[in-house]
């Protein structure tokens, strides 16, 4: 898979040496004023296409079909992606179940226990 | 039954004792219980604006499934925005069953799967409860446990009473259930104060800036909608006349709609209020040059060209394309 990633990098980057000579008149897209006023720097073309497949990946190994997971991952923008790309299992996600509220609340009992009432 | 009464020493031993207790939770949870510090200065200076009690009524409630606290949330948020899903429906987009639960990320990106506009809002109680007094619920996301073993909640906080000091919330299986300020700020502490609204197209979020609801639309055009987006960059520029996103992504999503008058009036508005914009010269030149008035299009073609900038490959090619297409009319 790494080398798969290497050559698709390769070829994006030879795609990208030759943009400048073969760049379509055409309009200038919301996002890409948007992106600019985000930050002045060109972004890392190649490390965005690896994210976004990336993010296709950790999806499917939490759980979603091929086809979901590349949808949601579709109708994220780079920023978007870009953010996730890599932390998906560090950042929160809101989950609750009712022995996880149990469980708080009996810790929480246990330590106020401890401390207030016990002789 | 007498009650025994417990000799004055015992009663200070307990007082210390507590009070420990206390200072002990708060130190495990930072703090934030015994000394809230947004509600406090909300306390203190009470915004003018802020009406003492509000309660949205238009909310629905959809009680939660296990884990599935994001679904739910979203879910009453998104009708709130006037848009009919069922939290059934959101798990499809919002839920990762492995993590048994959803990102923030996804909370933002699904409602405008549905057309509307999805806003982050800043860390400030007040920006809460500023749009929910404007009629927006807020959805929030909370921790029951602590920073280094967290329990992730999303919560919808649908009113507040200053007076009483408590939100009104729509969590878990309780329909506009209550919570003290302080309570509320200690769970809502640990994500940086994270909240986000939903609003439908033609609607800005009262506490809005124009950069970060500029950068909301154009994820909502750039994921394709462009209707809606059209939308909401006229409503951009109710709010903000001389926006330069909105004047852009006005004639953006105007040509896109095939609607080239108005694509042509925006994009002049645009070279107007920001004459230094190569972008809004490049895309004014493609328009004209469609509508064939060719002589206007080169000169702006011209100008985008000499802005020069980071576009400048794109207006250079936007002019060589004019010229020859002015070269193909007068031989």
């Amino acid at each position: 898979m790494r080398r798969f990633y290497q050559l698709i990098a390769q070829i994006l980057i030879v795609t990208m040496v030759w943009t400048p000579f073969t760049v379509q008149g055409a309009m200038v897209g919301t996002d890409q004023i948007v992106a600019s006023a985000q930050d002045q720097l060109n972004r890392d073309k190649v490390l965005n296409f690896l994210n976004r497949g990336d993010v296709v990946k950790q999806f499917e190994a939490l759980g979603l079909s091929a086809s979901t997971a590349k949808e949601r991952v579709n109708a994220m923008t780079q920023e978007e992606v870009n953010r996730i790309a890599g932390r998906i299992d560090t950042l929160p996600t809101g989950a609750d179940d009712t022995w996880a509220w149990i469980a708080a609340i009996v810790i929480v009992g246990v330590i106020i226990w401890l401390v207030w009432y016990k002789k | 039954m007498v009650q025994e009464v417990a000799p004055r020493t015992v009663l200070r031993y307990r007082k210390a004792r507590s009070i420990a207790g206390f200072l002990l939770l708060g130190a495990l949870n930072g703090c934030a219980l015994l000394a809230p510090p947004q509600y406090n200065v909300l306390k203190e200076n009470r915004p003018q604006e802020l009406p003492a009690r509000v309660e949205l009524k238009n909310v629905p409630f959809f009680a939660q499934e296990d884990y599935q606290c994001g679904p739910a949330a979203i879910a009453m948020a998104m009708n709130a925005a006037g848009v009919k899903v069922t939290p059934e429906q959101m798990v499809e987009q919002v839920y990762l069953p492995a993590k048994k639960g959803s990102l923030q990320i996804e909370m933002l990106v699904a409602p405008r799967r549905h057309g509307l506009v999805a806003y982050e809002l800043a860390p400030q109680m007040t920006d809460v409860l500023r749009e929910v007094a404007a009629g927006t619920p807020v959805i929030v996301l909370e921790n029951y446990r602590y920073q280094w073993w967290p329990l992730w909640h999303y919560a919808v906080i649908i009113g507040y009473d200053l007076e009483s000091g408590e939100v009104i919330r729509h969590s878990r299986t309780r329909e506009r259930q209550t919570m003290p300020f302080p309570v509320f700020e200690y769970v809502w502490i640990d994500e940086g104060y994270w909240a986000m609204v939903v609003v439908p197209p033609d609607r800005v979020p009262v506490t809005a800036t124009e950069e970060r609801y500029g950068q909301a639309v154009a994820a909502l055009e750039k994921g394709g909608d462009v209707n809606n987006a059209h939308i909401a960059y006229n409503a951009m520029l109710k709010r903000w006349p001389a926006s330069f996103v909105g004047l852009m992504g006005l004639g953006n999503t105007a040509y896109a709609m095939k609607d080239l008058p108005s694509a042509e009036t925006a994009f002049r508005e645009a070279v107007q209020a920001h004459p230094e914009a190569p972008a809004a010269f490049n895309n004014l030149a493609h328009v004209l040059a469609v509508r064939g008035k060719f002589d206007e299009a080169v000169s702006a073609a011209e100008r985008a060209v000499n802005l020069g900038g980071p576009l400048l490959p794109t207006a250079q090619a936007t002019l060589e394309e004019i010229r020859k297409q002015t070269g193909t009319r007068t031989p």
